[in-house]
C-alpha cells in the first residue's frame, strides 16, 4: 500500500503549514528560517551524496551496449548505442538525459492466445517527458521572484508559457502539464499491476508532495489570490540574505512555500537523487573501449592461479602420449 | 530434477503477468522443482579454494550455513558498495518505474513478479535500506526495508540464480541500472557463504584446472579434434594438421565454450579449422588454455581474473 500512508503525510504538511500560519503567526519560521534551512539540507545534502558516489571506484567499463561495437573500420558500428569515445558518450548522455532516449525504446510485453507479443508502449516516455519539462519550467520561472529587475529570458519564457492568452492573469501551461503529468503517473501507478505491485510508499510520496506544490502555486494564482507584491519582498530579502517576512501575504503561499521546503529536504535522501545519479551512471557515462584500452582494477588483487607448470604436472603423461609437446619431459 | 519436458503451449498457458494478491514482502519464497539447480558439491569449492564447502540441498529447510551468516553476508555488502559505484549507486536511484518489469525473459516465462529485474533488485534493496541507509534503520517498513532473515537470504539466493546476467533491462533503465551487475556481486556473497550451484562450481573448477568448462583433459581436446579432422577429410579430401601448444606461432587461438565438444558447436570448430588451413594462418591451439567462456564472472569477480590469468599466460 503506501498510498494513504504517503496522502496523509502530505495533508499533515499542509496542516502543519496552515496552522502555522493561520493559528500561531509564526511568519519567520516558515517564512525564513525553514526555508533557509531546507536549502542549506538540499545542497549539504546532494553533495554529500554525489562524493559518496564518487569516492567509490569504478574498477570495471561496464557499458551497456545497444549496437554493434567498433571493431575494424569497415564494419559500420553504432556510434550513440555502443560510443567508442568521449564524444560518443557526450552524445549518448545528451540524448539520455535531454530526451529520456532508454524510456523511449520501451516495449510492452503481453500474452495473445499463448503467443508473447510485444508493442510498443511510448506513454510513460511521454508522461516522463511532460512531467520534468514542465518543472524545468516552472522552476526557472519562479526565479523572476528572487531576480530584481527580471532578466529579458525570463519574461519571454513567461510569455511563451503563457502564449495561450486564456484568463487573467494569463494561464501559464507549465503548472497545469506538471499537475496533470504528476496525476497520469500516479494513475499508472495504481493501474499498472506490476507498477502497483513494486510500489512504495518512497514512490507515492514526493508524487502528491509535487502534486500539491503544483495545486497550491495554481490555486494561489488563479483563484484565492495572495499579495504578490509582499510576496516579492519576502523572496527579495530571502535572495539578499536579508530574511525579513512581512505579514498579510495569506496562508496559501506559506503551505506553497512549505511544501517545497520538504521537497528540498527529503530531495538528497531519496530516489528523487536519480537526477544527479543518471551522470554517475557507468553503464552509460563509459565509453566501450575495453578492447582498444587496457582498464586496470585499482585495487587489482594478487590471485592465485593454476599456472601452466601445474598443469603440465597434472597432465604430462597423458600430453606426451598425444603427441602434444612439453616443457619438461 | 524436472520430471518429463512441458511442452510449449504448457508451459505459455500457465504463465499469469497479474502478480498475487499479497504483498512481495508477504509472499514466501516457494522452491518449485524444476527452477533450481542443485547446491555445489564440496569438492568443487574446494578446488577453488572457496569457504563453506559443504554437502547441503536447496529445497532443505537447513542450509547447514555458518552461525555468523548474517554478518559474514552484511560485511561482504559494506566493503562492496564502497568499492562498486555501479553496485552503491543502483542502491540509490531505482525509482520504480516499472521500465524493465516486462523486459527479464525470466519473468516473461514464469510470471513471477519476483522475476522483474526492479524487485529482483529490490530484494537486496529493502536489505541495503535497513542496515545502510539512516531512514531505513528509522523508519523500517515505511521507507521500503526489511530484515535480513533466513528466509530472506533464500528468497534472494532462490531469484539471484534466476539472472543470466544479459543485461537486457539495462538497455530499458532511463538511469541504466544494471541487474547483472547486482547479481555478481549478490553471488559473490553468497560464495563466502558456500552458497553457489553445482552447475556454475564445476565448470569453475574445470576451467581453473583443466583449462575448459567441460574438464576435457590434453589428451581428450586432441582426439576429439581429431575426430573433427576426420570428418573434414571425408568430405573434403583435405587432412588438416593443427598444431597444439606450439612455441612460436604467431596467433594463439582460443575458441568459444563448448566447440570442442558438442553439436552444433563442433560444426563451427571444423568450419574455421577449414577456413585456417585455407588462409595458412601460423596458429596453435592451446590444451592449457582451451576455451574463452569465463565461468568465473558467474561467481565472483576475483574468480574471473583466476581464470582469465590463463588466456594470457598461454599467450
Amino acid at each position: 500500500m503506501g498510498i494513504f500512508f504517503s496522502f496523509f503525510m502530505v495533508i499533515l504538511l499542509v496542516l502543519i503549514a496552515y496552522f502555522g500560519i493561520a493559528a500561531a503567526g509564526l511568519h519567520t519560521l516558515f517564512g525564513i528560517i525553514i526555508p533557509y534551512a531546507a536549502f542549506v539540507t538540499f545542497c549539504i545534502g546532494f553533495l554529500l551524496k554525489v562524493i559518496k558516489w564518487g569516492r567509490a571506484p569504478v574498477p570495471f567499463h561496464i557499458p551497456t551496449t545497444c549496437g554493434q561495437q567498433m571493431t575494424l573500420p569497415w564494419i559500420n558500428y553504432s556510434k550513440l548505442d555502443n560510443p567508442s569515445s568521449t564524444s560518443g558518450v557526450i552524445g549518448r548522455m545528451i540524448l539520455e538525459v535531454f530526451c529520456f532516449r532508454s524510456l523511449f525504446r520501451n516495449l510492452k510485453t503481453g500474452l495473445n492466445n499463448g503467443n508473447i507479443s510485444y508493442a510498443s508502449d511510448k506513454w510513460l516516455w511521454l508522461a516522463g517527458l511532460a512531467f520534468h519539462y514542465s518543472f524545468a519550467v516552472v522552476l526557472i520561472r519562479h526565479l523572476r521572484f528572487f531576480l530584481e529587475p527580471v532578466p529579458a529570458l525570463i519574461n519571454t519564457i513567461d510569455s511563451l508559457d503563457g502564449f495561450l492568452q486564456v484568463g487573467v492573469p494569463h494561464f501559464l501551461l507549465s503548472g497545469g502539464v506538471l499537475l496533470i503529468a504528476a496525476l497520469y503517473l500516479f494513475f499508472r501507478r495504481t493501474s499498472n499491476p506490476q507498477v502497483r505491485y513494486i510500489s512504495l510508499p518512497a514512490d507515492y510520496f514526493p508524487l502528491f508532495l509535487i502534486a500539491g506544490i503544483a495545486l497550491s502555486g495554481i490555486i494561489m494564482r488563479y483563484i484565492s489570490k495572495v499579495d504578490i507584491i509582499k510576496v516579492k519582498q519576502l523572496t527579495v530579502s530571502l535572495a539578499e540574505l536579508k530574511g525579513n517576512a512581512p505579514e498579510g501575504i495569506g496562508t496559501i503561499f506559506f503551505i506553497h512555500l512549505f511544501l517545497i521546503c520538504t521537497l528540498l529536504v527529503y530531495f538528497p535522501f531519496s530516489k528523487l537523487m536519480h537526477m544527479g545519479g543518471i551522470f554517475l551512471s557507468p553503464t552509460r557515462n563509459l565509453p566501450n573501449d575495453s578492447r582498444i584500452k587496457r582498464h586496470i582494477n585499482p585495487w587489482n588483487p594478487e590471485v592465485k592461479v593454476h599456472t601452466y607448470e601445474a598443469y603440465e604436472n597434472d597432465f604430462r603423461e597423458k600430453m606426451k602420449g598425444a603427441g602434444i609437446p612439453v616443457e619438461k619431459e | 530434477m524436472a520430471k518429463g519436458t512441458p511442452k510449449p503451449e504448457e508451459l505459455t498457458s500457465s504463465i499469469d503477468y497479474n502478480p498475487p494478491a499479497t504483498g512481495w514482502r508477504e509472499t514466501p519464497v516457494d522452491f518449485k522443482e524444476g527452477t533450481f539447480c542443485h547446491g555445489a558439491r564440496p569438492s568443487y569449492l574446494q578446488d577453488v579454494g572457496f569457504p563453506n564447502a559443504r554437502e547441503w540441498a536447496p529445497a532443505d529447510s537447513d542450509w547447514k550455513l555458518p552461525e555468523n551468516w548474517k554478518e559474514i553476508f552484511l560485511e561482504a555488502m559494506g566493503e562492496r558498495l564502497k568499492k562498486y559505484r555501479s553496485f552503491q549507486l543502483f542502491m540509490d536511484i531505482c525509482v520504480r518505474c516499472g521500465a524493465c518489469a516486462d523486459k527479464c525473459h525470466f519473468f516473461i516465462g514464469t510470471g513471477d513478479p519476483k522475476n522483474m529485474p526492479v524487485l529482483r533488485a529490490e530484494l537486496i534493496r529493502s536489505v541495503y535500506r535497513k542496515y545502510f541507509t539512516t531512514a531505513g534503520k528509522l523508519l523500517g517498513k515505511n521507507a521500503g526495508a526489511r530484515e535480513l532473515t533466513l528466509d530472506v537470504l533464500k528468497e534472494l539466493w532462490y531469484y539471484y540464480y534466476q539472472c543470466t546476467e544479459c543485461r537486457r533491462c539495462s538497455v530499458f533503465c532511463p538511469y541504466g541500472i544494471d541487474q547483472a551487475e547486482i547479481t555478481m556481486i549478490v553471488r559473490e556473497i553468497f560464495n563466502l557463504l558456500g552458497l553457489n550451484t553445482d552447475w556454475i562450481a564445476g565448470p569453475v573448477s574445470n576451467c581453473y584446472k583443466k583449462g575448459n568448462h567441460l574438464g576435457l583433459e590434453p589428451h581428450t581436446i586432441t582426439s576429439n579434434i581429431e575426430y573433427l579432422l576426420d570428418d573434414i577429410e571425408e568430405i573434403t579430401g583435405i587432412r588438416i594438421e593443427p598444431t597444439f601448444n606450439r612455441k612460436g606461432a604467431e596467433i594463439l587461438f582460443v575458441t568459444p565454450s563448448g566447440d570442442l565438444f558438442g553439436d552444433p558447436g563442433t560444426y563451427t570448430a571444423m568450419g574455421y579449422l577449414m577456413l585456417f588451413h585455407e588462409l595458412g594462418l601460423d596458429y596453435t591451439w592451446s590444451t592449457y588454455a582451451s576455451e574463452g567462456g569465463n565461468f568465473g564472472f558467474f561467481t565472483s569477480m576475483d574468480m574471473a581474473k583466476r581464470l582469465n590469468y590463463k588466456k594470457t599466460r598461454q599467450a
